[in-house]
C-alpha cells in the first residue's frame, strides 16, 4: 500500500511517500484491511475512515491495482497477494 | 434612497456611469441586504434588475459589479475577497467570479460595499477611490501595460506604496477584448472566469484603485467575530489534512498528487488524450511545495488578515529562467502549463503562469486552448502555416509563450484563439470541435480531468456562474445529508449536487475566502450574526444561496440559455482512454441526471426554467412574469 503526499507526512513519515506492505488473508476485503491497519494506527484510521459510518473519509481517494476503488466493489473489493492500493488526499482547492 | 445603517456594512454602493463620467452613491435597505447579503448576491440582484434581454456583454448597458460583503475587511482570514458579477462573453450569460487579495477590505475601509459600473468611456479611464469618495482619472498612460505594471504605475502617480493601494486592473488581453480576459488584483489574484476583464475593457476602464482608508464598518459584536476568526484558523491547523496541505503549501501539492503512479486520474493531461502524465520523478518533484519553497527564495505575500502559508513571491534560482521573479503559481496554473500541454519543466510552467497573469487572461481557458491547438497540430488539422509559423508540438514552451502573446494582442492566429475554446474549435473546423473541452454554454472547466469526478463534471455543466458553482469543502452532514457514497452513481450525484447547491453562493455573499472559511455554514452564520446581528439557520443560509442560483438561472434563460446547453462537449463528456477510470463515461445517464437535478431544484422538467412555486418560495416573485409570462 502506498500513501502519497502529504498524507504520509500527516502519518509522521519522513518521506513524501509511505509504503506499507501487508499480508492479506484469502478473500479479505479492502475495507477489512483498512480497518485492521486503523486498529493499530489511530492516525491512519482518523484520516482514511469515517468514524461514524465505517466508510471512506472525505479526506482521501483510493486506487486499487490502478483502478478507482469506487468503480470496483468499493470497500467490499476482495484482495489477494500482490494487489496494490494507493491512497492520495482528496482534492481540496484549486 | 435613505436607509438605516446596518452593522457590518459600509452603507453605500458606488455607481459609476462611464458614458457621462458621473459618479453617484446609493444605499440598500436592510430587507434587500438580508435577502442577498452582499458579494455575489448583491451582484446578481443588480445584474438581473438592470441588464435586460437584448443587452450583450460588450454593450455599454451591461453592468459590472465588484462587491464585498458584511464580513469583508474583518479579522477573518482572507476577507479582502470580493465578487465580480456581469454578463460575460464566453457564455453570453452570467459571470460570477471571485478574487482574493486586499481589494474587498480596502473598499469597505473607503466607505463602500460595492461598485456598479455602467456605460462605456470615450477615453481610457481608471477609477480612484479614497477616503469615502471617488474620482475618474485619465488612463491613457496605462494603456498597453500589463497587470503588474498597471498597479505599479498607479502607485507611482498617486504616491502610494502597494500596501496602501489595492488595484484591480486589466492587461492587454482585456483591452483587446479577448473573451477570457480576467481582472487581476494585487499582483497575483484574479477574478478569472467568463471574460470579466473583456467586459471591463469594453467599458474602456483600465483599473480601479482603492486607497486603504481608516473607516471601519461597525460590527454588532466585534469580540465574538474575533473569536470566530480564530475558530476558522484553528479548524484548519487542527485538520489532519488541511494542516499538512493547503495551510502549509497552498495548492502546490496538486500536480505531484495527481501525477503519482496509481493516482486517481484527476490530473488533466494533454487535452484529455491520456490520463497519464509521463514525467521523470526528479522533474515531478520540482512541481511540489518542498522543492519550490526550499529553492526559490519564497517571500510570503498573504492576503488580507491571512495566516496561511499560501501565497508567495518566488525567484527562480536555476536553469534558463534563473532570476525570474513572479508569483508562486496556484495548482490550476501549473496544471494548464504542465500536464494539459504535455510540458514537464516546472520552472517553465512558473514563467508561463506569470506571463498569462500579466497579459491578463484566465489560465484555465488559455490552457485548454493551447492543449486543443497542440492536439490539432499533432493530428494534422493545424499546420505551421495555420499557426503563424509556430511549431505547436506538445510541451513546446517557446511556441506557447509566443502564441499567448499573439492571443493577448489578437495578432494572426491568436485572434482566432482569443475567442475561447468553443468558438476557436468551430473556426478551426474539421474534428477540432470533437477535441474541444468545454460546456455547451461556452465556458471551460477548471484545471482537472472531471471525467473521474462526476460531481464536478455535472456541476460545471449545470452551473449558472460560468465555472463550477457547487464544489466546496462543505460537510454534507451539516445539512443533515449523508456523504456521497457512490460517486459514479448517476442518481446519487445528481441528487447530491442539487441538495448541496447554494452553500457556496451563500459563502460568496460574505466577502471571505473559500480556502479559509471552507464553506462551514454553521460558523459562517455565526460570523454573519456577529457582524450584523442577523440570525440565520443553516437552512436559511442555503435559501440565500439557492435564491442566487435561481436568479442567475432566470437571467441566463432570459438571455438565451436552454436546457440543451446544460451538457458537456463531446470530449469533456468522453471516457478516459487509459488510467484508473478507463472506459467509464457519464453520458449514457446524462438525460436522467439532468431530470433528477431539475426536479430536485424545482425547475421545469422540459425547459429547465425555475417553476413559479420555486421562485415564490425563494422570494423571487418578481421573476415569475419574466419567465412565465403571467403575474404570480
Amino acid at each position: 500500500m502506498e500513501i502519497m503526499p502529504w498524507l504520509s507526512q500527516a502519518l509522521e513519515a519522513k518521506d513524501y511517500r509511505l509504503v506499507l506492505e501487508e499480508e492479506v488473508e484469502e478473500d479479505e476485503t479492502v475495507g477489512e484491511l483498512l480497518a485492521r491497519i486503523a486498529a493499530r494506527h489511530q492516525r491512519f484510521g482518523e484520516l482514511v475512515l469515517d468514524a461514524e459510518t465505517g466508510g471512506l473519509s472525505g479526506h482521501v481517494s483510493l486506487t486499487f491495482n490502478g483502478r478507482l476503488l469506487e468503480l470496483l466493489d468499493g470497500l467490499q473489493t476482495k484482495m489477494s497477494d500482490g494487489d496494490s492500493i494507493v491512497i492520495v488526499p482528496a482534492f481540496a482547492g484549486g | 434612497m435613505a436607509a438605516t445603517k446596518v452593522d457590518g456594512y459600509a452603507g453605500k454602493i458606488l455607481r459609476v456611469d462611464l458614458s457621462n463620467e458621473q459618479l453617484s452613491e446609493e444605499t440598500l435597505d436592510e430587507t434587500t441586504l438580508r435577502k442577498y447579503i452582499g458579494g455575489t448576491g448583491i451582484g446578481a440582484k443588480y445584474l438581473y434588475d438592470e441588464v435586460p434581454p437584448g443587452v450583450e456583454w460588450s454593450d455599454p448597458e451591461n453592468r459590472l459589479m465588484l462587491t464585498s460583503g458584511p464580513l469583508g475587511g474583518t479579522r477573518i482570514m482572507g476577507s479582502g475577497t470580493f465578487s465580480v458579477v456581469t454578463k460575460g462573453p464566453l457564455t453570453n450569460g452570467a459571470a460570477a467570479t471571485q478574487s482574493n487579495g486586499f481589494f474587498g477590505a480596502y473598499l469597505k475601509f473607503a466607505g463602500y460595499d460595492g461598485i456598479v459600473v455602467q456605460g462605456a468611456a470615450r477615453r481610457p479611464l481608471y477609477l480612484y477611490i479614497h477616503d469615502g469618495s471617488a474620482e475618474l482619472k485619465d488612463a491613457s498612460h496605462l494603456i498597453g501595460k500589463d497587470t503588474w505594471e498597471t498597479p505599479e504605475a498607479i502607485c507611482q502617480v498617486l504616491g502610494k506604496t502597494e500596501r496602501e493601494l489595492s488595484v484591480a486592473s486589466i492587461g492587454p488581453a482585456g483591452e483587446k477584448l479577448v473573451k477570457y480576459a480576467s481582472i487581476f488584483v494585487d499582483k497575483g489574484h484574479t477574478a478569472s472566469h467568463n471574460g470579466v476583464g473583456a467586459v471591463m475593457g469594453s467599458k474602456n476602464l483600465k483599473a480601479i484603485a482603492v486607497a486603504r482608508g481608516r473607516r471601519r464598518p461597525s460590527l454588532k459584536d466585534s469580540q465574538r467575530l474575533s473569536a470566530i476568526a480564530n475558530e476558522f484558523f484553528n479548524n484548519i491547523v487542527n485538520d489532519p489534512v488541511a494542516s499538512q496541505g493547503v495551510y502549509r503549501w497552498g495548492t502546490l501539492t496538486g500536480v505531484v498528487r495527481g501525477a503519482s503512479p496509481g493516482a486517481t486520474g484527476f490530473l488533466p493531461v494533454k487535452n484529455y488524450t491520456t490520463s497519464i502524465f509521463e514525467i521523470e520523478p526528479d522533474k515531478l518533484e520540482k512541481f511540489g511545495g518542498p522543492y519550490i519553497r526550499s529553492r526559490f527564495q519564497p517571500k510570503p505575500k498573504p492576503c488580507w488578515a491571512c495566516r496561511m502559508h499560501h501565497c508567495h513571491i518566488i525567484t527562480i534560482t536555476e536553469g534558463p529562467y534563473t532570476g525570474f521573479v513572479g508569483e508562486e503559481p496556484e495548482y490550476e496554473c501549473f496544471a494548464s502549463w504542465g500536464p494539459v500541454i504535455g510540458q514537464t519543466d516546472a520552472a517553465a510552467a512558473i514563467v508561463i503562469s506569470n506571463e498569462v497573469d500579466r497579459l491578463g487572461m484566465d489560465c484555465n481557458e488559455a490552457g485548454w486552448l493551447i492543449g486543443l491547438v497542440m492536439e490539432c497540430y499533432e493530428k494534422g488539422i493545424l499546420t505551421k502555416k495555420d499557426t503563424d509559423g509556430l511549431e505547436m508540438t506538445w510541451g513546446n514552451v517557446e511556441a506557447v509563450r509566443a502564441m499567448l502573446r499573439k492571443i493577448a494582442y489578437r495578432q494572426g492566429f491568436g485572434d482566432v484563439l482569443a475567442e475561447g475554446v468553443m468558438r476557436a474549435a468551430q473556426r478551426i473546423g474539421g474534428d477540432a470541435p470533437q477535441f474541444a473541452i468545454h460546456t455547451m454554454k461556452g465556458n471551460t472547466p477548471r484545471g482537472h480531468d472531471h471525467r473521474v469526478n462526476w460531481t464536478m463534471l455535472f456541476d460545471t455543466c449545470l452551473s449558472q456562474m460560468s465555472s463550477d458553482e457547487g464544489h466546496s469543502m462543505l460537510r454534507p452532514e451539516d445539512l443533515g445529508l449523508e456523504r456521497l457514497s457512490a460517486p459514479f452513481s448517476p442518481e446519487e450525484v445528481a441528487k447530491s449536487n442539487a441538495q448541496t447547491k447554494g452553500a457556496v453562493q451563500f459563502e460568496d455573499t460574505l466577502g471571505t475566502c473559500r480556502f479559509t472559511t471552507r464553506t462551514d455554514l454553521r460558523l459562517l452564520a455565526e460570523a454573519l450574526k456577529a457582524a450584523t446581528g442577523w440570525e440565520f439557520t443553516t437552512t436559511e443560509t442555503m435559501e440565500v444561496g439557492k435564491r442566487i442560483v435561481d436568479l442567475l438561472r432566470a437571467f441566463n434563460m432570459r438571455h438565451g440559455h436552454t436546457a440543451e446547453m446544460d451538457a458537456p462537449s463531446p470530449r469533456y463528456g468522453s471516457a478516459p482512454v487509459d488510467g484508473p477510470a478507463k472506459g467509464v463515461t457519464i453520458m449514457p445517464d446524462w438525460e436522467k441526471m439532468r431530470g433528477i437535478y431539475y426536479a430536485q431544484m424545482g425547475w421545469d422538467k422540459e425547459t429547465g426554467k425555475p417553476l413559479p412555486e420555486t421562485l415564490a418560495r425563494l422570494g423571487l416573485e418578481h421573476v415569475i412574469p419574466d419567465l412565465w409570462g403571467r403575474k404570480p
